[in-house]
């Protein structure tokens, strides 16, 4: 079974990049951290991590999911939690995002979202 | 390690390596155990050294545990804008940059032998980008140590 959420992350993912390239770079930041964010829940809910309504603590867990994944788990952790940051700034901070941030960490935020969409529907 | 024991070890190591800055501690959502941190004041040519530091403790500390550190940080020019009370309290202080540091890892160590394990198990070198400052930061660790 695929990920349940490949579709919509994709399409999340689609709206964070058109953000960006117009300068809306706040919702970009959200937008493109929710992308992996709904990879990461799809993945978690096939692997029975999550439910669908989960939403307490689910940011740490899937930091936790990403970090837990072996050997370059640790530096995607990292990366992701720097997207983590760059969302509290865009959704609760008075500052905005910085533009060159998001940018740099656009690839790796692909590269988890891409993992998580395709290795949900394989076996555990 | 509880919450408050890992909040004393960052933020002995943070002002170890770089006391002139605010920190502070940040709720991330309503996780209790999400911990946003709050650096204020940094140079702009140190922001991504800072944030690396904080993973880095985040990495040793908090991987398969129910604690995560996000870092939070911000240059001088974005603080002076948007959080003046936080504009670099220590530079206009006559406080001793060894004193504070020692004071802080003092009462970190108090929090919990955890932070002793750690730092002698912890071959972290941390490199700063001002080479004066970076020096201090690494004779605080060995001191430490």
């Amino acid at each position: 079974m695929p990920n349940i959420f490949s579709e919509k992350s994709a399409k999340t993912w689609a709206e964070g990049n058109d953000c960006l390239y117009r300068g809306l770079v706040n919702t970009a930041a959200n937008r493109i951290y929710y992308s992996v964010f709904q990879a990461v829940k799809g993945f978690a809910i096939q692997r029975q991590m999550m439910t669908m309504d989960s939403s307490d603590n689910v940011h740490r867990q899937v930091l936790q999911i990403v970090g837990g994944d072996g050997g370059k788990g640790a530096y995607f952790r990292r990366r992701l939690n720097l997207l983590v940051g760059l969302r509290l700034i865009a959704d609760y901070k008075v500052e905005s995002v910085d533009s060159d941030k998001l940018q740099d960490l656009l690839d790796d935020a692909n590269k988890i979202r891409k993992y998580y969409i395709r290795i949900a529907g394989t076996e555990a | 390690m509880n919450i408050e024991e890992l909040k004393a070890y960052v933020r002995a190591m943070l002002n170890a390596a770089f006391p002139k800055v605010t920190i502070q501690f940040e709720r991330v959502s309503d996780d209790l155990f999400h911990i946003g941190v709050g650096v204020y004041g940094v140079e702009p040519n140190a922001t991504k050294w800072v944030e690396d530091r904080i993973l880095d403790i985040d990495e040793k500390l908090c991987t398969n545990t129910d604690f995560a550190l996000t870092p939070l940080v911000r240059d001088e020019a974005t603080t002076k804008k948007y959080y003046p009370e936080f504009a670099s309290p220590w530079k206009v202080l006559p406080t001793s940059r060894r004193f504070v540091g020692s004071y802080q890892l003092q009462t970190a160590i108090e929090a919990g032998a955890f932070v002793d394990v750690v730092l002698q198990e912890n071959e972290m070198e941390w490199k700063y980008p001002d080479p004066v400052s970076a020096s201090a930061a690494n004779q605080e660790l060995a001191l430490a140590a």
